[in-house]
């Protein structure tokens, strides 16, 4: 079974996630994680493929989501990273040009076209744009 | 051309001391000379040194050669006084013989001076020595040579050729027997006089000798003109130059006349005729195997025998038998070569007794082999009667020379003639008198007698006039002594001539009883007379021959001035090849005709009639020489050939033994002469450096009189050289230096080198001169003996200072007292004025401005630009602008500078810099601080954007929640239970907003103006009351707070609140964040730095990493750990505090380690 991870220090806004997505499809097992160090010890457990979405805030304590994604490099598995974040500014979509992985920057709540939308274009890197 | 201008000062001998062959030198006036001073150079040319010739005890006087003492002391020490002060005298010349260190003897020329004091007396002499030692040497040699080359010419034949054998000398002699003259044998081959009857090995053995350097004897057959032969004797030497054969030198002596015996008689006629007159004489010849070949007539006279019956028979049967190891030891000799003298023989006549013959013996050859020989008979025995004994001794006597020979003579004279003295006197053509050589009394040679004749006496001998005791005794013996001595009572006395009848000595006989002039003595003492003036003549020749041999022959035909001889007439008699040389290949036309037999007074007249001055100096002087009136006669003159500049020294000298000849020589000085003139062109330069250096130099003795002054020192004091020359140093310095002169002088004339001396010196005209420069003392031998200066005119620089120094009082007043700092400076950047302003800017005080220089009072990142600017300033005339530096305070203390430079203009030209500098720190100051707000103000806002964002982000989140739960619970397919579980969240969500809300308000709460009074506050009370509030965490945590508070930093005036917060944020911070694995203990210090309290807040916790997180540590919401419970506030809010406060704060940590705040706030204490 293909897997979506939600990765924010924000449980309301996993569980919301969660709803939202299974409202959408049944077709993903979902995993939540409050702390990202957690889910990297994990991180094999999990087992990760190319199919496997992952939803990333980027405010998070201890390690924010950029130095989430670097750590995840390092493990040699790739996924695609879609960020869901409350507010997010140029800056913060400039950087993303660094990592390809990244496919799209939603805005919290997450909807039910946004999952639409990166179940749809998953493989497609669009966020340039 | 003899320096006589040279004014010798002890900065042109300083000068002078290099590259110059003069010596120059200084001595006392003293009757020795004794040496002050002496150039350098003095040891390479004569070996002594000032020093030496003092530490040897000698005196100038000591290393003259003692033939030229007298003169020295003459002229050149006893100078006569007829001197009138002031006057200029000028130098005078003097050669002399100096005996150098190494013993040799050099010929120099002196120019010297006298120095004289203030009276006129002569205190020192000053003197340049000339080296004219080649010069002189020439003289010498040449008026022996001439002797010599005389007494060759007069004996030989001579002729020199170069190295291809093409003749460039002959003599008269030469001429004569090869019947060319001179014309048509220079420049000829020598083979010109080849007889053709010498085989080519002859030549060839010949040459391959001299080519070898070796010297060649031989005979050879030459061919005269009119193609008859003669034999000559011949000796060809090489002679050398460099090393190098250049010349060949013949001699030859005819010998002819005992082959030919025609040739003979033609070449001595007055021999032959004496023969032929001779009827007594015999003339025979001998066979080698000394049987008669031939017997004259007069042999049958003479002997009784018939020729008829001796031709064929030997010679010895004649011959008695005593003399016949003489006999045969002659006629071995002849036929071996070895020339023989006239001899005596005992000869048996016809009627059985013995006649004593005289032969005179000599050899035929045919090609170069004695054949026979030739002898010349005649019966001496009457004469032999009387003079027998005589004969034999004389003969036995004859290889002796010199006095031992006179003494003999004058023994057998008194034996033979029975006289109980006799005397020789030898004729001295110098002193003109007659020196005794041998005086005898019976057998005793009186030694060491010596008695010269001259006077009345000595005419008396020239004029052959014979001297007979008692009459004349008294005048050959003007000494009673003598005559009582030797109990002299009669005397006879004879003069004695040489062929040419020219006395050359005297004979006196002597005797206690009066002297019989007895005829059958008359022989005997005609014999005496005779032999003694041969003896004298040959002793004559014997010495001039050794004189002149001991010169190389060489020298002659090598030398390179040119000679000539000319008679009384003017008439050229003999030249040497220099001066053939010259003549044909330089001369102008009328040199070239001054070959042998041309009037050389001719050559002059007609140089005189073209206007030729010098030719009538030339004439006179060889004429005075002529007549005696001069002994030698010298003239340097310039001789210019088309190509090049030339010079010459032409010299008129007796000829020794001719009193109506002179030697005329040219010797061609050009290069001495260019050297000469190049070093007076340096001297020259030297001279024109000194005396146009813009400094101003001058020389003063140890009593401050002015030896010398260059022309700046003259001009600006306007005076005369001349003038200065008899003032003291210190007639001309202002009195307001005089002091500081004095001091200064004597330190000079200690040995020291004064720099930087300030001096004011008064002109002619009463005006002041600044000066500035150096003085250095002028040592020789050790000791200061005067000082040399240079000086620079500063004049302008200090008037300048003087004149803003003297200017009215207002402007003075104002400028003193201006707020301004302002300063003059020289056109060299040299400050010359500063106001009180400036000094009091910069910290200095007035006596420190001589030594400041601008490097000390701008700081070193503001100088080169500056310094440019203030060059270009002065040199280009810029628009003056306001330029800004860093200066230096005498505290090292950095102050901001504002300078507008004005330029100083003095009489259109520009003489310095007058600036006008502001203090512009304060201003600066504000302006960095302004600069500082604004920095910090910028920073500020940016963390507020970045608070405003992080604000709206984390409200946001709340939001979004809430937004998307609700509208979850929208949908219709929602259960009850799952409605529940979404209204929780969405509570959570409110709550979690209405803290961010909560937050919110605090921390813009400290952001905002802080309008709470301060207050003291107590830091330790606060602490204490934190501890207390934070009891139960304390307890749980295990904690152990320690205290380090500085009495001076518990105090602080404040806002307590704020002051609370920090410390329970950072201590339960502390708490909250420590270490599982150790105690925690918590450090709290602070302390008291200047107006500032530093208070630190230390943990052993679990860390930071600062790599990573240090920029986000203050950060609004920012947490680092997500097992402590944290908004990401407390820091913040901390932040915000302490900067509210006015204070700082860092944070120090490292991971597992611990933290440590620091926190920095002012002390406001009014």
């Amino acid at each position: 079974m293909k897997k979506i991870v939600l990765i924010d220090d924000d449980s309301t806004s996993n569980y919301l996630s969660e709803l939202v997505i299974s409202s959408v499809t049944s077709d993903y097992a979902i995993i939540s994680f409050t702390n990202p160090v957690e889910l990297l010890q994990q991180i094999k457990e999990l087992e990760i493929d190319e199919d496997t979405i992952m939803i990333l805030d980027l405010n998070m304590p201890e390690i924010d989501g950029w130095e989430f994604i670097n750590r995840f490099n390092k493990t040699g598995l790739y996924c695609n990273f879609f960020i869901l974040t409350s507010s997010s500014n140029v800056f913060e979509k400039e950087n993303a040009k660094n990592y390809p992985q990244v496919k799209y920057f939603f805005t919290k709540p997450l909807s039910t076209k946004d999952v639409e939308y990166f179940l749809d274009r998953k493989y497609r890197n669009e966020i340039s744009k | 051309m003899h320096k006589t201008d040279i004014i010798i000062s002890e900065a042109l001998i300083n000068l002078l001391k290099s590259n110059t062959k003069f010596i120059a030198y200084k001595g006392e006036n003293n009757a020795e000379c004794t040496i002050n001073l002496i150039s350098k150079s003095v040891e390479s040319i004569i070996g002594y040194s000032a020093e030496t010739l003092k530490s040897s005890k000698k005196s100038f006087l000591d290393i003259i050669y003692f033939e030229d003492k007298e003169i020295f002391k003459n002229k050149l020490i006893n100078v006569p006084i007829n001197y009138k002060l002031g006057s200029t005298e000028l130098p005078s010349k003097l050669e002399y013989r100096i005996v150098c260190k190494d013993k040799t003897i050099k010929w120099v020329e002196d120019v010297h001076l006298p120095v004289r004091n203030d009276l006129g007396e002569i205190t020192q002499i000053e003197g340049y020595l000339f080296d004219i030692s080649a010069i002189k040497e020439f003289q010498i040699v040449e008026n022996t040579l001439s002797t010599f080359q005389d007494a060759i010419n007069n004996a030989s034949i001579v002729s020199i050729t170069n190295v291809k054998g093409e003749i460039i000398y002959v003599n008269n002699n030469f001429c004569f027997y090869s019947k060319y003259n001179s014309d048509e044998l220079i420049g000829k081959n020598h083979n010109i006089i080849n007889s053709g009857k010498h085989d080519k090995l002859f030549f060839e053995t010949l040459w391959k000798t001299i080519k070898n350097g070796e010297t060649w004897r031989g005979e050879i057959c030459n061919k005269a003109k009119d193609g008859s032969y003669y034999w000559v004797d011949t000796v060809i030497t090489p002679i050398f130059n460099n090393h190098k054969i250049e010349r060949y030198l013949s001699i030859r002596n005819i010998i002819t006349d005992t082959i030919n015996y025609k040739e003979k008689l033609i070449e001595s006629e007055e021999r032959l005729s004496k023969i032929i007159e001779s009827v007594n004489d015999v003339i025979y010849t001998i066979s080698n195997e000394g049987t008669f070949l031939s017997l004259s007539h007069a042999f049958e006279k003479i002997t009784g025998w018939k020729v008829s019956d001796w031709i064929g028979k030997p010679f010895k049967e004649l011959v008695h038998p005593d003399d016949f190891e003489l006999a045969f030891d002659v006629f071995n000799k002849l036929f071996s070569g070895v020339p023989v003298k006239p001899y005596e023989l005992r000869v048996k006549i016809k009627n059985g007794s013995y006649i004593i013959i005289e032969i005179t013996p000599s050899t035929i050859k045919n090609k170069n082999v004695i054949i026979s020989i030739l002898g010349i008979a005649r019966d001496v025995t009457e004469r032999k009667k009387h003079e027998r004994k005589l004969i034999n001794l004389t003969q036995s006597v004859s290889v002796k020379t010199g006095v031992n020979y006179f003494s003999d003579l004058t023994k057998y004279c008194n034996t033979i003639l029975g006289v109980k003295y006799s005397m020789i006197g030898i004729f001295n053509p110098v002193q003109n008198s007659i020196n005794t050589i041998s005086f005898r009394t019976k057998n005793t040679e009186i030694e060491n007698f010596e008695f010269n004749i001259s006077g009345t006496v000595f005419h008396k001998i020239i004029k052959n006039e014979k001297l007979i005791f008692p009459k004349n005794l008294q005048d050959i013996f003007p000494e009673d002594k003598i005559l009582k001595r030797f109990n002299v009572n009669s005397c006879l006395g004879y003069s004695l001539y040489n062929q040419d009848k020219q006395v050359v000595g005297l004979i006196v006989l002597m005797d206690e009883l009066p002297i019989k002039q007895l005829s059958e003595k008359e022989e005997s003492i005609q014999y005496f007379i005779n032999r003694t003036a041969n003896e004298i003549c040959r002793e004559i020749a014997e010495k001039q021959v050794k004189a002149s041999e001991e010169f190389n022959l060489g020298i002659l035909s090598s030398l390179s001035s040119q000679l000539a001889v000319i008679n009384e007439s003017g008439e050229i008699i003999a030249v040497n090849e220099s001066w053939d040389k010259f003549s044909l290949n330089n001369g102008t036309e009328n040199i070239r005709n001054t070959g042998i037999g041309s009037n050389y007074f001719t050559v002059c007249e007609n140089a005189i009639k073209a206007g030729d001055l010098d030719a009538e100096k030339v004439l006179l002087g060889i004429q005075s020489v002529l007549n005696g009136k001069k002994r030698k006669f010298r003239m340097e003159y310039p001789c210019n050939s088309p190509t090049e500049e030339r010079w010459f020294i032409l010299s008129v000298n007796r000829m020794i033994g001719f009193q109506k000849r002179v030697v005329i020589r040219h010797i061609d000085i050009t290069e001495s002469k260019k050297i000469e003139q190049k070093l007076e062109k340096n001297e020259y330069r030297y001279r024109t450096l000194i005396q146009n250096s813009q400094e101003m130099i001058f020389s003063v003795n140890s009593e401050g009189n002015f030896t010398f002054t260059n022309n700046q020192f003259n001009k600006l004091l306007k005076y005369s050289e001349k003038e200065l020359k008899v003032k003291n140093l210190f007639d001309v310095i202002s009195p307001e230096t005089h002091q500081n002169c004095i001091n200064h002088f004597h330190s000079v004339l200690s040995g020291k080198s004064n720099k930087n001396v300030s001096v004011i010196f008064i002109t002619k005209n009463n005006k002041k001169i600044f000066a500035k420069g150096n003085s250095t003392p002028i040592v020789f031998n050790g000791k200061v003996i005067g000082t040399q200066s240079f000086f620079n005119d500063v004049t302008h620089e200090v008037l300048t200072q003087e004149k803003l120094g003297k200017s009215d009082e207002r402007y003075k007043y104002l400028i003193e007292n201006i707020n301004d700092a302002i300063i003059v400076k020289n056109k060299h950047g040299k400050i010359i004025y500063a106001n009180n302003r400036f000094l009091d800017l910069l910290g200095y005080k007035n006596e420190d401005l001589i030594n400041l220089n601008m490097k000390d009072y701008i700081h070193k990142t503001s100088f080169n630009k500056v310094n440019e600017y203030y060059t270009d300033f002065f040199n280009k005339k810029l628009v003056p602008e306001v330029i800004e530096y860093q200066g230096i305070h005498k505290n090292s203390t950095i102050r901001w500078l504002e300078d507008k430079p004005s330029l100083m203009i003095e009489n259109g030209e520009n003489i310095g810099i007058q600036t006008i500098i502001r203090d512009v720190t304060e201003i600066k100051n504000k302006e960095y601080e302004l600069n500082k707000v604004i920095t910090e103000l910028t920073n500020r806002n940016n963390e507020m954007m970045q608070f405003n964002y992080i604000v709206s982000h984390n409200l946001r989140s709340p939001i979004a929640n809430i937004i998307g739960l609700s509208s979850l619970l929208e949908l219709k397919d929602t259960s009850e239970d799952e409605k529940l579980v979404i209204l929780t969240h969405i509570k959570e969500s409110s709550l979690k907003m209405n803290d961010i809300i909560k937050d919110l308000s605090l921390v813009l709460n400290t952001k905002s103006n802080l309008n709470t009074k301060n207050q003291k506050v107590y830091l330790h009370s606060i602490i204490h009351g934190i501890t207390e509030t934070l009891e139960k965490q304390i307890e749980q945590a295990k904690c152990k707070i320690t205290t380090s508070i500085s009495a001076d930093a518990n105090e602080l005036f404040s806002v307590k609140s704020y002051i609370e917060s920090i410390f329970f944020n950072l201590i339960s911070n502390a708490i909250k964040y420590k270490s599982s694995k150790r105690k925690l203990i918590i450090k709290i210090s602070a302390k008291k730095s200047d107006d500032k309290i530093i208070i630190k807040i230390s943990d052993n916790g679990i860390g930071l990493d600062l790599k990573a997180n240090g920029a986000y540590v203050f950060g609004l919401y920012k947490r680092f750990n997500f097992e402590i419970e944290g908004k990401g506030l407390g820091l913040h809010m901390t932040k915000n505090q302490v900067e509210a406060l006015g204070g700082t704060i860092k944070i120090e940590s490292e991971l597992d380690k611990g933290t440590t705040f620091i926190i920095t706030l002012k002390n406001d204490n009014l």
